[in-house]
């Protein structure tokens, strides 16, 4: 103790011996200096992709407007038929809204299994050497250009599930749905995984202590405590399902097709984007300011899966 | 420090307890326990009376804890751990840390309070019930029972009667850890482990703490590891002063803490070391 009070006392008689060392006073101004300019660069570039982000609402919701204009958002949201582009035309959003969401559905019901069954092994059963082996392979799923997969879909998945069902279609909804299913399986585990392994190791001594096993531990204690992250992990597979373009533009077909039924050929909203991009459809006419109407409402429901998203991890955010 | 007036403290307390004819509820004999190459603990002996409480002391990293945690196996979640000897544990006299002996099946047998509350992410009643659960018992109207009964237990009842089905982590730091205790107590362990269960409670949570660790223990064999000397003088029946991975000395709390035999004991409990 002491000891302790003769260092300090000692220390304290050096400082006021020797007085402090930033007199430099042209030093002192640099670092301010170097210190605000810092702060204006990051300052620009973050408002730099605001802004970006505003301009592309912002052109999204006037172009839409115009459109608006001619065809009302009751006939937008409830006409059964997509025919733009013919001369009896009909500008009703479900035939691509129903096969966008059923793409997506089908690639959720691979996803979200596939994706916490796997999540869960590599969380709480594998060993640390296979997971650092699995983790770079997942990832290098996510790296295959979607271009690939679209191929996939078309060329192999599509042939292979024809031998077992004899009606399915060239461009179907299946064979895509079950393509992006496997293409944002890396989203959904990592995430999902990321949010498991943030579950405290006290929580899963406790349960073992109690006489859990190792799935109980899993299934009762880290599942439910890493809700909120495998919610948000399900939300991001969703939000890319439905964005997904070219997956389905190739496997899925361009002809808008109000169904139900995965083995027909539907063109989803990014099918449809992609469509009439390609055309040569003049500046400023109906048919070019549908992609705009149809990009508007792509993005209300990415915004509403987000904002869905934030809302759960809010509530059932767990502090430990 | 100044000496602490722990003899005053036995003497309160052994007024009420008289000494009975001692019997085990488990004993360590010759374990020795290693952390991959590292040995942390060596040779360590330590009879565990039944329905008493025994104090693990010594300073951080004399492998106190390691010790309490050899009891219920929790080394077996980690790899590369190792134990050598027996832990007996009465009156079956299965070895708890023996090979063949299934890790689980004592865990059902030995329950465990952390040194920081670690509530489930469920509701009051669910983190109570879950131990119940887990032993397959699933009835309402038992698992209602037993749940009331073991917050009664952890004097915690009367606090949370009317917000049982709302989360565990609304409650304070103290409740918490009274409600790991109700969730330890529930399935009726045959011998309970405290790994320092007050050090991170303010004093009024950790004098309700103390309190009832007391009273289980007219029930129920506790085994307690802690920092806090007067804490071991109030609570304990037995201490065992541990050093660097050694059982220094093992007696009556009376003994450790007004006469101990050894001088590095005295040193300890006196506050002149550690």
């Amino acid at each position: 103790m002491s000891d302790q009070a003769a260092l300090i006392g000692g220390a304290a008689d050096g400082q006021g011996a020797g007085g402090s060392v930033l007199v430099d006073p042209s030093f002192l101004w640099r670092r301010k200096l170097k210190d605000r300019i810092a702060r204006v660069v990051l300052f620009l570039s973050a408002s730099l992709s605001v802004f970006v982000t505003a301009a592309i609402v912002y052109i999204l919701i006037t172009e839409s407007m115009s459109f608006f204009e001619v065809v009302s958002i009751w006939d937008f949201l409830t006409d059964t038929q997509w025919t733009p582009l013919f001369t009896d035309a009909h500008y009703g959003i479900l035939p691509l809204l129903s096969a966008t969401l059923m793409v997506s559905g089908i690639a959720l019901l691979v996803a979200v299994p596939a994706g916490t069954v796997l999540a869960v092994y590599l969380s709480e059963y594998a060993p640390a050497k296979l997971r650092e082996a699995i983790k770079p392979i997942l990832e290098l799923l996510g790296g295959v250009p979607t271009v690939v997969y679209g191929y996939f879909a078309l060329l192999f998945v599509t042939p292979l599930l024809q031998k077992f069902m004899p009606g399915l279609n060239g461009f179907n909804m299946l064979a895509p749905g079950l393509v992006m299913g496997i293409m944002i399986l890396p989203y959904v585990v990592s995430v999902s995984e990321d949010a498991m392994r943030a579950v405290p190791d006290t929580l899963r001594e406790g349960a073992y202590a109690l006489g859990f096993s190792r799935f109980h531990t899993a299934l009762r204690v880290v599942i439910p405590g890493a809700f909120s992250g495998i919610t948000a992990a399900y939300i991001l597979g969703m939000s890319r399902a439905v964005g997904e373009t070219m997956v389905v533009a190739i496997a899925a077909g361009q002809n808008p097709n109000l169904t139900l039924n995965p083995s027909e050929g539907a063109a989803t909203m990014t099918a449809y984007i992609v469509q009439v991009s390609l055309g040569d459809l003049p500046h400023g006419s109906i048919g070019y300011q549908t992609i705009f109407a149809v990009g508007l409402t792509l993005f209300v429901i990415t915004l509403l899966f987000n904002i869905i998203g934030f809302w759960l991890r809010r509530r059932y955010r767990e502090v430990y | 420090m100044k000496d602490l007036d722990l003899s005053a403290l036995i003497e309160a307390r052994d007024g009420q307890k008289p000494e009975t004819e001692p019997t085990l509820r488990a004993n360590v004999d010759q374990l020795n326990f290693w952390y991959g190459d590292f040995q942390a603990l060596k040779n360590i002996n330590l009879p565990i009376h039944d329905k008493k409480v025994t104090a693990l002391i010594g300073a951080s990293g004399c492998g106190k804890s390691t010790l309490l945690r050899c009891f219920n196996r929790m080394h077996d979640l980690y790899h590369n751990n190792r134990y050598e000897g027996a832990i007996t544990l009465y009156p079956e006299g299965d070895n708890i840390v023996g090979a063949k002996t299934d890790p689980m099946l004592i865990r059902l047998r030995v329950g465990m309070v952390f040194q920081k509350p670690n509530p489930f992410p469920k509701s009051i009643y669910e983190n109570v019930a879950a131990g119940l659960r887990i032993r397959g018992i699933n009835k309402r109207t038992i698992l209602d029972d037993k749940v009331e009964a073991a917050l009664t237990g952890a004097a915690l009842w009367d606090e949370v009667k009317d917000r049982l089905n709302e989360g565990a982590y609304s409650l304070s730091g103290g409740q918490q850890q009274r409600l790991c205790i109700a969730r330890a107590l529930a399935p009726e362990p045959e011998l309970l482990l405290l790994d320092e269960p007050t050090s991170a409670l303010d004093p009024i949570a950790t004098a309700k703490v103390e309190d009832l660790i007391e009273k289980l223990a007219d029930n129920i064999t506790i085994l307690i590891v802690t920092h806090n000397m007067q804490q071991a003088a109030r609570i304990s029946d037995h201490v065992g002063y541990m050093h660097l991975g050694e059982m220094v000395e093992f007696d009556l709390a009376s003994r450790i803490f007004v006469k101990p035999s050894k001088e590095q004991t005295r040193a300890y409990v006196t506050g002149r070391f550690g």
